[in-house]
This record gives structure tokens, sequence and C-alpha cells, in this order.
């Protein structure tokens, strides 16, 4: 596995790890009717500081495991992945859009769709975004890692 | 019948005193694994990389890279 695809296998564990934790957090909290604002602003500052650690410990461990590549400039074939990946993550985020649009003009979706009892309304169109925006960033990183793989 | 794109850079790479994908990677500025994956065909790289191959190897560009 090259210094690329190790650098981007550890954000997306880092990623799916914590942001997967918090949303067990958020679940468990919910089951024991615990849930408040508090207790949301906690378990997100939580997952916000474990997510800047992690990566950055993660991505030292992996620069200095593959030190040889490190250093390395992306090239024209990196900047395609990328190009690509992004393109995935944009009409995900896209979607995202349209989704929270339609969520705030037509309330009586969330009586279907998502709903958080106990949290402010906003809260329940920021923990959307961040699902849109998780989802993509987790996209974006399986479409690097695929493209890798597979050489292009 | 579908046309593909090979190269015969691994060949080349040999008849020039054996040089090191790494070598051939420093040449033309891009990674190792972008040498590997236009060596296996699983990538095209762009007009700029494949005249700068052919430069290295001191081949015109279509007896490096065939399309048939």
């Amino acid at each position: 596995m090259s210094y690329r695809e190790s650098s981007i296998f550890a954000s997306l564990l880092i990623t799916i790890g914590i942001w997967g934790n918090y949303t067990w957090g958020v679940f468990n909290l919910y089951q024991q009717q615990l849930f408040s604002t508090e207790t949301m602003y906690s378990l997100l500052f939580t997952a916000v500081l474990y997510t800047i650690f992690l990566e950055v410990v993660l991505q030292i461990i992996v620069a200095i495991y593959k030190h040889k590549e490190a250093n390395d400039k992306s090239d024209e074939r990196d900047k395609t992945i990328t190009m690509r990946a992004n393109s995935y993550a944009y009409h995900i985020l896209v979607l995202g859009c349209f989704c929270v649009t339609f969520y705030i003009l037509f309330p009586v979706i969330s009586q279907f769709t998502f709903s958080m009892p106990g949290l402010a309304k906003e809260y329940e169109v920021m923990h959307l975004i961040i699902a849109f925006g998780l989802l993509a960033e987790v996209v974006c990183s399986l479409v690097k890692l695929a493209s890798y793989r597979r050489g292009y | 019948m579908t046309k593909v794109i090979s190269n015969n850079i691994r060949k080349l790479r040999f008849e020039h005193q054996e040089m090191t994908q790494q070598k051939l990677a420093d040449a033309v500025s891009v990674s190792r694994q972008t040498i590997v994956a236009i060596e296996k065909g699983k990538y095209s790289p762009s007009l700029e990389v494949a005249f700068k191959i052919s430069d290295i190897f001191n081949k015109p560009i279509n007896e490096v890279f065939l399309y048939s």
C-alpha cells in the first residue's frame, strides 16, 4: 500500500470510527432518555477533538512509516483520481442540499423520515448536514482507494 | 474490434541498463506508482508524460506506446 493509500485509509478509519461512535452515543442517550442539547454538545466536541488529534497522530505515523514517499508531490494521476472522487462527493453534497431544503420547507416530512425529539429544529438540520458531509467524505475516500487499487 | 493502448516501457527499461521504475519516475516527475500503473496498462498518461518517457528512451512515441 502506497503512502497516499495509507493516508486515505487512515482518514477513512478515523471518520467512520469517531462519527460512528458519535451516532452510537446519540442513539444510546435517546434509549436512556438522557438526550439533551448539553449532552449533544459534549458528544460533538469530543468527536471533533478526537478527529483532529487522531488525524494528526495517524498522519505522522503514516509519514514516518512511508517516509520515502511522504514528500512526493502529487502527479497527474493523483490529481485525476482526486478530481474523480471529488465529483462523486459533490453529487452527494448536492443531494444533501436538496434533502435539507425539502426538510426545512416541508416540516411534515420529519414525521416520516428523520426526527430527533428533544432537539431544536436547527440541530436536526445540523445533523442532516453533518450526515451528508460525512457520507460525501466516506464516498470520496472509497473512490480514491478503489482508483488507487485499480491503477486509475 | 476495440483498440487499446499498450506500451513497451518495461522492455525499454531493461534495455537501458535495467533502469528502475523509481529512476524513470524521477526523470519524468511522477510517482513510482504512476509508472507501475502505466506499465500495466491501467493508466494512460498525458501527452506530456508520454513524450517525456519517449525522450528518456530516445525513441519516437509510437515505438513506446502502441495503439492496436
